[in-house]
């Protein structure tokens, strides 16, 4: 196993609402390895985005990290804590769109309405490199063409509204990659595309991984995406790892009941019979069961064990699986 | 299937209780809502809190200056003021009021006082303070010119100005919500004409409009009959904003989906009106409400301020902002301006805090 | 004996643009588009964002209305009527048998309502319940999709989402509707409450003999809970065909581009699989390309595509599609 890009432990973010503190990541431990893609499953509320927003800092009011270390390593192989780093100062924006960049589900929350797609593209070349703005119109022109931006030289003066959905998330992923960070996360980027549009992206996607090396974090709810595109993968539930295990393991020998229980739910190609859905519903976030956040759905639920205790990370042969059947 | 809130008191409560907690949150305006309501009360009660009517002159005393209230009299609460001894000044040659420590004048409470009635119904004496004789003098916040008492002044002006407020507000309410809902639920040609309307009307610049109008209406009139008049003249531009508020209510609420499921479901337009689209942006409407009462205290003090507003004998802030506006008062009577200044400046302040609150909790569901 | 047969339907939207709002041009949401629904099947309508799936099931529901072509709906006794054409006056009865589900389970329920009123509400209109008779009706209804008729009083805001949507359906049901028209029913949902409201459909067009319109862009749960699925690109249906057919041997090149691009949740699968990538952008439906809409992106286009527009045709039993060649190309399916 190479060094760990990012090593997550135990972070935790919490929101401090009126109603109470929601924990929307309680305790996530995950690792990042160089060059490969790890994959961040789970459903609403889980917790999996704000994971990923913790990392950037930019957790939204009235979220706050709470505790946990985030040990990144820097192009210049020392290490920097990102949790321990102020979200406002000059240390996280040296890392932020420089090191780590980050892709959303809608490209115009990244994307300035009243600038060009060129000319955000440029300006964040600029910003990173001492170099002329010729020769970052030339990067940019070069970055568009790389994520498969039709006719490149017209498009960099273009407006992202006048441009597709699928086109206006190549733009994104142009200016997220234009500094070759060495972490790309990838926030639901293919969900609110059309299913040809999403297949072309996770296409590029891939190959632009293949090209530069960079890892990935990928966060989705689609087993499909993650199968398609993983390496690893972390499946969440109510603010915890439940099981991280290679792709393969995850789909061909799911440990954790969640796991399972998704896997099963799921319609499967050329199959008809009966889904076999999850009982119940996913808990309300302020009202977290004790033990084992998913025993009441759980049929294995072990009754005075999974409902008192929550389950410690258990290793299994491909990583770990919080679940107290495997102790 | 389990509840995803266990709280019951959560999933049971409607729109109006979220409002509420909502709005709960919200500290300034909360005590906006407490100065709004005590305001209110001011105006609802003031033949009662005032000492003296707003018209009784006390020649003696023109141009008092406030006195202190003194609560305690030997160690003893006994709540009085001072007399004052009116001296000359050589040098500026003019009457200067020097406290008269000898004479106390006890102010009581629930003392009677001055004939008045009640709401213009019931004949009363009592007033919450008072002094024991006729003629003495009790100028909490000054005299004016005439020596009447401004405090009392002020009081009855808050009724008067507060519920130009009001009455305006309804106006514009009842304008805005018939012609917004007419032009957001019809469309089309109707919107169109509804819509160059309130352009044109708001194109127009308020102040010459409103000076023209006022202008317009005659001295002779019974201060009653202005009083509606003007309140008119001020809605005729608030409406304006109301209308454009409800109008894009109704155009957003049209397409959405649970509008759409209670036409399936066969309701009519009417039905869908009332039960589905009113109740959607009844909190809306109270909030841009409460926001649009400021405007209208503000107009009316800003016509009294002209002098084309309200006329004497009637007292309202703009009335008594407008009485003090001459060299001498700024000079030597600074109370004059600075009572009903700081009473317009409290109640359009606490009416922003107030509706900000109201628009923030107005959406108990996003 | 067909429940619905719609023949040539046409939705379109002008355009309009300038100070006098003239007409400049329109916008070809559904441009002619026929099929007809069996009494207990589920018909399926998949295609992409602007295809034209959710205006044909809104039309047919008359919350649009059609510019051209007929919905001839066959009541219970045998009599029918061109639900195109009535006034929307006289569409009462018929909204009572025809219901829609919607996509959004928190837009379409009134947050101001309780349980009680929002599904009460047709019931109320329609049948004229009030009061105990009302309240079991509901709770009767709530029962059937599974949820605690305790909840008669609560708001939408203390449900999750697929708690929601069974309101959702339930609303849907409280008629005895014949029809039912699902858009986009599950897709807002997430994957463990999705399996979980498939179910309930099925389970609710068992008992109550429903049938289906479901409207969905996501092919692997049209392929599971469909009879028939008709495939839409740009305002029109390119092919129809049972399920099985579809997925195995479609015969429309833009089905094949469909199919090939929905990922499978299996990465041994990964590198197996032929991938057709689709160039390009959706045909715009305000300017649709001469010929086949399609031809711009399809890989088997030649110069008959470009010059006529392909009508829709028989390939086998039940199995048709709108392609010059149909029954001359071999396309690629999803076998299980």
């Amino acid at each position: 196993m190479p060094d760990p890009l990012l090593r997550i432990e135990d972070l935790r973010t919490h929101f401090f609402t009126p109603e109470g503190v929601v924990k929307s990541v309680d305790g996530v431990d995950l690792t990042v390895t160089p060059g490969r893609t790890l994959a961040v499953l789970g459903e609403s509320g889980c917790g999996k985005s704000v994971t990923a927003r913790s990392i950037l800092k930019i957790v939204d009011r009235p979220g706050r990290l709470v505790s946990g270390r985030m040990l990144w390593t820097r192009p210049d192989g020392s290490i920097a804590d990102l949790a321990s780093l102020p979200p406002t100062g000059p240390a996280i924006r040296a890392i932020r769109g420089r090191e780590i960049a980050m892709i959303f589900q809608e490209p115009m929350t990244s994307l300035g309405p009243i600038t060009s797609i060129g000319d955000q593209i440029s300006e964040t070349i600029l910003l990173h490199h001492p170099i002329s703005k010729a020769e970052a119109k030339s990067r940019t022109i070069a970055m568009l063409r790389r994520v498969g931006i039709p006719d490149p030289e017209a498009r960099i003066a273009a407006y992202p509204f006048q441009l597709s959905g699928g086109m206006r998330q190549r733009a994104m992923i142009a200016l997220a990659l234009c500094c070759a960070p060495r972490l790309l996360i990838a926030d639901e980027p293919t969900t609110a595309l059309d299913v040809t549009t999403q297949a072309n992206i996770l296409d590029l996607m891939r190959a632009l991984q293949a090209e530069d090396g960079m890892a990935m974090l990928f966060i989705t709810h689609d087993l499909g995406v993650v199968a398609e595109i993983a390496d690893e993968v972390a499946v969440m539930y109510l603010g915890r790892v439940v099981e991280q295990a290679s792709v393969d393991a995850i789909f061909h020998a799911p440990r954790h009941p969640y796991t399972r229980a998704l896997l099963r739910s799921i319609p499967r190609p050329g199959s008809r019979a009966r889904l076999e859905a999850i009982r119940g519903s996913i808990p309300h976030p302020l009202a977290r069961p004790a033990g084992c956040a998913f025993a009441p759905r759980c049929d294995q639920a072990i009754p005075g064990l999974c409902d008192t205790t929550p389950p410690d990370a258990y290793p299994t042969e491909a990583g770990s699986v919080r679940c107290h059947l495997h102790a | 299937m389990s509840a995803t809130i266990a709280e019951p008191r959560l999933v049971l409560a409607g729109q109006w209780t979220l409002f509420w907690w909502k709005f709960r949150r919200h500290r300034v305006a909360v005590a906006g809502l407490g100065v709004i309501l005590a305001l209110y009360l001011v105006a609802a009660f003031a033949e009662f809190l005032a000492p003296f009517p707003p018209d009784l002159p006390n020649t003696r005393y023109t141009y008092a200056p406030p006195q202190a209230l003194h609560l305690f009299m030997d160690g003893a609460f006994a709540p009085h003021v001072l007399g004052y001894k009116v001296q000359i000044d050589p040098v500026a040659m003019r009457r200067v009021f020097v406290e008269n420590p000898a004479e106390r004048i006890p102010v009581r409470f629930l003392a009677e006082g001055p004939a008045y009635d009640m709401w213009g119904l019931f004949p009363m004496r009592t007033h919450l303070i008072g002094v024991d004789r006729p003629g003495q003098p009790l100028f909490l916040l000054g005299a004016d010119r005439l020596g009447r008492d401004l405090l009392s002044r002020v009081l009855y002006a808050t009724r008067v100005s507060l519920s130009i407020g009001l009455v305006g507000v309804t106006i514009s309410l009842s304008l805005g919500v018939l012609l917004g809902g007419l032009s957001g639920y019809f469309g089309g040609a109707i919107d169109t004409i509804i819509q160059r309307l309130i352009e044109l009307v708001r194109s127009i610049p308020t102040i010459p409009l409103w000076m023209g109008m006022a202008a317009a209406v005659p001295t002779s009139w019974p201060p009653l009959r202005t009083y509606f008049i003007i309140t008119l003249i001020i809605s005729l531009i608030g409406w304006t904003s109301l209308a454009r508020e409800v109008r894009g209510k109704f155009l957003v609420l049209r397409h959405e989906d649970f509008i759409t499921a209670a036409r399936l479901d066969g309701l009519s337009d009417l039905a869908i009106i009332y039960q589905h689209m009113v109740p959607s942006f009844l909190s809306h409407i109270i909030a841009a409400v409460t926001l649009a009462i400021p405007g209208m205290i503000l107009a009316e003090t800003a016509l009294s301020f002209l002098g084309i507003g309200l006329q004497p004998p009637i007292v309202s802030w703009g009335v008594l902002l407008q009485e003090s506006q001459n060299i001498r008062a700024v000079a030597s009577a600074p109370w004059l301006l600075f009572a009903p200044g700081a009473a317009v400046v409290t109640a359009v302040l606490a009416l922003n805090f107030l509706g900000d609150g109201l628009r923030d909790a107005a959406d108990p569901y996003a | 004996m067909t429940l619905l047969d719609v023949q040539g339907l046409k939705v379109h939207f002008p355009i309009q643009s300038g100070l006098l709002r003239r007409t400049t041009g329109h916008v070809r949401a559904v441009d002619g588009v026929s099929f007809a629904i069996q009494p207990g099947e589920t018909l399926s309508l998949v295609g992409e964002s602007g295809c034209g799936k959710t205006t044909t099931g809104r039309a047919i529901l008359r919350i649009l209305d059609p510019t051209a072509g007929t919905i001839t709906y066959r009541q219970a006794d045998n009599t029918t009527v061109d639900l195109a054409s009535i006034d929307r006056a006289a569409l009462r009865p018929y909204r009572r048998d025809i219901r829609m589900i919607f996509q959004d389970p928190h837009a379409s329920l009134n947050p101001r309502l309780t349980v009680l009123e929002i599904i009460g509400q047709s019931l109320r209109v329609n049948q004229g319940l009030r009061g105990t008779a009302l309240e079991d009706r509901v709770a009767d209804l709530l029962r059937k999709v599974g949820l605690r008729p305790e909840y008669l009083r609560r708001y939408p805001h203390a449900f999750s989402g697929g708690e929601r949507q069974r309101i959702g359906i339930a609303r849907a049901l409280a008629l005895h509707p014949r029809l039912v028209v699902a858009d986009e029913a599950v897709s807002a949902l997430d994957v463990s409450v999705q399996a979980q409201t498939l179910n309930l459909l099925q389970d609710l067009q068992e008992e109550f003999r429903l049938t289906y319109l479901f409207i969905a862009h996501d092919l692997s749960v049209v392929e599971h809970i469909s009879d028939r699925v008709a495939v839409m690109y740009a305002g029109r249906i390119v092919e129809l065909a049972p399920t099985d057919a579809l997925f195995a041997t479609p015969r429309h090149p833009y089905t094949e581009a469909l199919l090939s691009a929905v990922p499978i949740a299996d990465p041994r699968l990964r590198g197996s699989r032929t991938r057709i990538r689709l160039q390009g952008e959706v045909a715009d439906p305000a300017r649709l390309p001469t010929g086949c809409a399609f031809h711009p992106r399809c890989r088997y286009a030649d110069a008959l595509c470009r010059a006529e527009t392909p009508v829709l045709a028989e390939t086998e039993a039940g199995h048709i599609a709108a392609c010059h060649h149909a029954s001359t190309l071999e396309l690629r399916g999803i076998t299980a």
